[in-house]
């Protein structure tokens, strides 16, 4: 009996073995993920639920929803909900519009073509706050071109700086943003361009299509893919960048430019409010989870079609 | 349907000319096939008439009309690409219908034309695959059938099966040949495939180097191929060639071999000169190994290749490398010396220098030749 008790038992234990080994050439990479990403999310997460203010050390605990109750009397929280979804659609279709531009540009023929498109990339290489600056400088009237031609163009009454003017100070930050994110779009559409096969576009030039039919029928289809994935990232990407914004405006004048990440560093960092900050962080990645998730089903349903 | 007509066309890219002089007319409903090595420039020949490639000199017309400046799509030809360039997005049907639906035709009217078109074809039933779902012998068939849809004025065929395995290039080259007696269509077809060439012209365009090198209907190219290239590159296994000079023995013009081999001269020929360097072609089938005597070559054989149905017979022959043809399998072996003999009546001569085809003069007398073969034959 013992002797074929033993074989049964060893038998069990390599079936354990061969089960962990895999694991145990994953753990560095299993624990510096979980060092690194779900720690700080999980401890990111409980200080949505606790009062963490640095002007108030002692008044800390666990607090339930109480942040997200206050956020939803927060007037300020709607009016940068409200920023955020303007900054990013606006954003968005113009980074996406003029890149695709560009990227069709590119991908024709023309003497210095190389040189261009390394050009073009510019102004991704540019750290942020450079180019923020920049921009602010150039919607200051006093050293900037822009308000002068702007009220040459009948857009302003007088060349004043409208990143003070609550209405319109939205915009200076868009700017910069659009031409920030040109490129992006420009190099992803430009090399979903390149691997459209040529035959395709020779074999409807013969079967008679005029350039937009080409465009809309065998151009754009082909991009579409790549036109959901880039869109999604940058939906992503462009509602939590708060950079442009943090050093063109600080979020003012009055709130007026205020986005939720922009909020959220005020909170968290002008502040020293950590728990609401997390909160409202909680709370924005709830809505871009939303959207990516139906973006994705969208996709999905694209690509059956 | 319309005649095609290239005059004096010629191209080239910075400084290398792709194509020179090209002058070749297409009749109304003519099957007419550009062959040639690969690099030859027959696909740029193709692509120029199809309006995607800037010619450099030269006219193009189909029908009456000069398109040297009209865009592909005013040209109203359509074409079969190698890769058959299927838009892979689209159904077949829309694959198929493609070129009516961007000319705004009524949807009802493009499905009736499509389904029409695809029984012909036995697409019927996979109208609404994607391209990616189909084998290759249906891509290709549907590449065929989108350029058929719209009736256009000529059909190019850019090396349309040279993406089939064996077996099915051979059943659509028959499906190709049905198609073109069906339509009565002008056809203007490039391969580098000579069998393809051979069996599906009206009329063969041999091309070199950016040069035609002859036309004409596709027996006479293999029957009086007009220079040395034409006549290796035409027909499989191809024509030997033998170094000789042109020496006059016991009163008859012969050639004699470099090993001192004479083969009589069985016909006349124009500007044959005593002394000259002749390379003398002649095809695998018109070689025979002798059981006994002595032939008119000594060789040693140096491979053989039974393929079933016929053998090929590889002999070594001063150096130079013979390829013999037969129906009959012999039972010779590897490096057994074997005495080889020639058809003379199908020996090509071509001028060493110019690589000319020397131009057979028709028999002065009736009985002439046979004459010349009976003292061919006392030799032996």
């Amino acid at each position: 009996m013992n002797t074929l008790a033993v074989p049964i038992k060893s038998q069990q234990r390599i079936n354990l073995q061969r089960l962990l080994e895999p694991y145990l050439y994953l753990s560095p990479a299993l624990i510096i993920i979980a060092l690194i990403i779900i720690t700080p999310t999980i401890v990111g997460f409980s200080y949505a639920f606790q009062s963490i203010e640095l002007l108030n050390p002692f008044n800390g605990g666990w607090v339930g929803l109480a942040h997200f109750k206050a956020m939803f009397s927060d007037r300020y929280f709607f009016s940068a909900l409200g920023n955020t979804l303007d900054w990013t659609l606006i954003s968005l279709f113009f980074q996406f519009s003029l890149g695709l531009g560009l990227a069709l540009l590119l991908n024709r023929n023309f003497f210095g073509r190389k040189l261009v498109q390394a050009l073009v990339f510019l102004p991704w290489a540019v750290p942020t706050f450079l180019s923020g600056l920049t921009w602010a400088w150039l919607f200051n009237p006093i050293i900037g071109i822009l308000p002068h031609w702007m009220s040459n163009l009948g857009m302003i009454s007088e060349p004043y700086n409208i990143l003070s003017d609550p209405q319109l100070a939205l915009y200076g930050p868009i700017v910069a943003n659009v031409w920030f994110g040109i490129p992006f779009f420009a190099i992803t559409l430009l090399a979903a361009l390149q691997s459209v096969p040529s035959d395709l576009y020779e074999a409807a030039a013969l079967d008679g299509a005029t350039p937009w039919q080409v465009f809309v029928k065998i151009t754009l289809p082909f991009l579409a893919p790549m036109i959901a994935i880039t869109v999604m990232l940058r939906t992503i990407w462009i509602a939590n960048f708060a950079d442009l914004i943090i050093v063109m405006t600080s979020g003012g004048p009055a709130n007026s430019t205020q986005t939720l990440p922009s909020y959220i560093f005020t909170t968290a960092y002008r502040r020293l409010d950590f728990g609401y900050a997390s909160a409202m962080a909680v709370m924005l990645l709830i809505l871009l989870l939303l959207y990516t998730a139906i973006l994705l089903k969208m996709r999905s349903k694209l690509a059956q079609a | 349907m319309a005649s095609i007509t290239l005059k004096n066309l010629s191209m080239h890219f910075d400084q290398i000319q792709v194509l020179k002089n090209i002058n070749i007319e297409m009749q109304q409903g003519e099957f007419v096939v550009l062959v040639g090595p690969s690099g030859c420039g027959k696909s740029t020949l193709l692509r120029s008439i199809a309006g995607l490639e800037q010619i450099s000199g030269g006219d193009i017309f189909i029908g009456e009309t000069r398109v040297n400046q009209l865009a592909p799509k005013d040209r109203d030809i359509s074409m079969v690409f190698q890769s058959y360039a299927l838009y892979p997005h689209m159904s077949v049907e829309r694959n198929m219908g493609f070129s009516l639906e961007v000319q705004k035709v009524p949807k009802a009217e493009i499905k009736k034309i499509v389904a029409e078109v695809a029984k012909s074809l036995g697409l019927s039933q996979l109208l609404d695959r994607k391209p990616k779902a189909l084998s290759g012998g249906q891509r290709q068939r549907v590449a065929m059938g989108r350029a058929i849809v719209r009736h256009p004025k000529a059909f190019l065929f850019d090396e349309p099966l040279s993406n089939l395995d064996a077996q099915l290039r051979v059943q659509m080259r028959l499906e190709i040949k049905a198609l073109h007696q069906r339509l009565k269509s002008t056809i203007v077809y490039v391969t580098h495939d000579q069998v393809e060439a051979m069996t599906l012209a009206d009329r063969i365009v041999v091309l070199n180097a950016g040069v035609v090198q002859q036309g004409g209907p596709p027996l006479e190219i293999y029957d009086r191929p007009a220079n040395l290239f034409v006549a290796g590159f035409m027909g499989s296994p191809s024509m030997n060639f033998i170094k000789t000079q042109v020496i006059i023995e016991r009163e008859q013009l012969c050639l004699q071999t470099t090993g001192g081999d004479k083969l009589p001269l069985v016909h006349q020929y124009q500007d044959l000169e005593v002394g000259m360097q002749i390379s003398c072609g002649i095809r695998p089938e018109h070689i025979s190994i002798l059981d006994s005597g002595f032939g008119h070559l000594q060789a040693r054989v140096s491979a053989l290749e039974p393929t079933g149905i016929s053998e090929q017979v590889y002999c070594d022959y001063q150096g130079e490398n013979l390829c013999i043809y037969s129906m009959q399998r012999s039972d010779c072996r590897e490096n057994q010396a074997v005495a080889l003999q020639l058809d003379l009546q199908q020996l090509h001569l071509f001028s060493e220098q110019t690589g000319l085809r020397l131009q057979q003069l028709p028999a002065a007398k009736g009985n002439n030749d046979a004459d010349q073969l009976r003292r061919a034959g006392s030799r032996e």
